[in-house]
Parts: structure tokens; C-alpha cells; sequence
């Protein structure tokens, strides 16, 4: 783990290391935001991003499984988490609706509009080494 | 996720504990509800006071639960949804179909009503 006053970087290797990850997540947010709920929504969010790299990732050697890079500039927290592994469609995605998610709910795929609705912000990029880069942005007043 | 039920007056309560996030066992809460549609239990509550990790798997559980509760002229009711539940409950606009109740037994009344 690598940290400094505005950057934070959490390596994280399997499902047993996201309880210590969402006490690196929460002391981050916790840092730059004083509201309880807009901390809760941001564990929420970058937790599930990170639960689905791990989930979706492809095991290298000498590579952890997600990458996740914290950051804190104007005003708001921004959270990269990457993996290595298949590549999804983001922006086909919409935010989660009680219409198309709730009422005709079948099986899985609700990672994505989930954390559409908690954030402000949802990027995707695909690197042409095979890793997937999700970007989440959430303003925050102080 | 651990899964503890009672019942009472006719409607069960499901008292739900642990991570409802990482696990399959997450999907299993819906499987759960279905069984007790076979058996003609079709009025839950569930009890969301001991959750201490909620994502996609458990909103998608108990969004699955809710939608066969309710083809079953059944019912679901949330009690004691912790404030990160209650988050997500609002940013997604569940808590629009989806009542929370502050007690169980608060919950269980919501049935008679």
C-alpha cells in the first residue's frame, strides 16, 4: 500500500483482503469528507467495483488480482480500480432502475447500475495490455 | 450470509446476518424464499439489522425474492435495514416499492394494515 497526503494505492489479491481494503477506503474518504452518507455511498461503490475486478480478474504472476488508485482533487474523490481480465460494456449500462432492474429483475448484471446511481461519475477504458481502468468520481462537500 | 427464521401471526421472519455481498450464498437467500412459497408461506419479513456487507448480490437477492413474493400474491417487508442499506434503498429508488421499518415489529403490523 502506498499513500500519501492526496493518493492512495491498495493492491488486493482475493476476496479475503477486501475487509482490510474498506478500512483503507473508509480512512481515505474519512480524511476528505465529513458526511457519514457520503462516505457510506463511496465505500459501497468502490467496494463493489473492486469485488467485480476480483471476481472478473485473470490471475498473473506477480500481479495482484485489483489495483486500486484513491485520490482527492477539487472537490471531489476519484477512485481507478484495475484489473486484468475480460472487458465489460460501462456506458451500455444504464443507472440502476426500478422500471428495467427492479420489476424485470432476472440474474446478476447489477454492479454497474448500482454504482451509477451512488456516484457522479462513471468512466471506462480498456488498455491494450488486457486491463480493464474504471474510473468513479464522487464530489464531496466538505 | 447467515439465514435464521421464526415466525409469527403467519409470517416469517427471516433474520438475515453477515456479508450479503462475496459469497453465492447470497443468491441462495432467494432459493431460501422460494421454498417457502412451495410451502405456502408467502409473507416475509426480513430482518437486515446484523448485515454488515451489502452490494449487487444482495440488492439482486432480494430484489428476486421481492418480485417472487409478490407473483405469489405474497409480500416483503425489510425491518431495521441498517444506514448504508437504507443508502442504497435510496439513491436506487427501491424505497419506493420496498418499506423499511425501523422494527420488526413494526414490520410485521405493516401486514395488517
Amino acid at each position: 500500500m502506498e499513500n500519501n497526503n492526496t493518493n492512495l494505492k491498495i493492491c488486493i489479491n482475493g476476496f479475503a483482503e477486501l475487509e482490510q481494503a474498506r478500512e483503507s477506503i473508509l480512512n481515505f474518504c474519512s480524511h476528505y469528507c465529513r458526511s457519514d452518507e457520503v462516505i457510506d455511498i463511496l465505500e459501497m461503490a468502490i467496494l463493489e467495483a473492486c469485488h467485480n475486478a476480483i471476481l472478473y480478474s485473470t490471475k498473473r504472476k506477480n500481479k495482484s488480482l485489483c489495483e486500486l488508485k484513491l485520490s482527492f482533487d477539487n472537490q471531489s474523490i476519484k477512485a481507478i480500480v484495475i484489473n486484468y481480465g475480460k472487458a465489460f460494456k460501462v456506458l451500455e449500462k444504464e443507472s440502476f432502475s426500478i422500471e428495467q432492474d427492479f420489476l424485470q429483475y432476472k440474474n446478476g448484471g447489477l454492479g454497474i447500475p448500482l454504482i451509477k446511481s451512488l456516484v457522479d461519475s462513471v468512466e471506462y477504458s480498456r488498455r491494450s495490455d488486457g486491463t480493464n481502468e474504471l474510473i468513479i468520481l464522487k464530489k464531496i462537500n466538505k | 450470509m447467515r439465514i435464521k427464521e421464526s415466525e409469527k401471526n403467519g409470517i416469517v421472519i427471516l433474520s438475515l446476518g453477515g456479508k450479503m455481498m462475496l459469497d453465492a450464498k447470497s443468491a441462495s437467500l432467494h432459493d431460501y424464499v422460494k421454498d417457502l412459497i412451495k410451502q405456502g408461506k408467502t409473507k416475509v419479513v426480513m430482518d437486515m439489522g446484523k448485515i454488515t456487507w451489502f452490494g449487487s448480490t444482495g440488492l439482486g437477492a432480494l430484489l428476486a425474492s421481492y418480485t417472487s413474493l409478490k407473483d405469489n400474491n405474497g409480500d416483503l417487508k425489510i425491518a431495521r435495514a441498517t444506514r448504508k442499506i437504507r443508502s442504497v434503498f435510496m439513491f436506487t429508488q427501491i424505497i419506493k416499492v420496498l418499506e423499511n421499518y425501523d422494527s420488526v415489529d413494526e414490520a410485521l403490523a405493516a401486514f395488517n394494515k
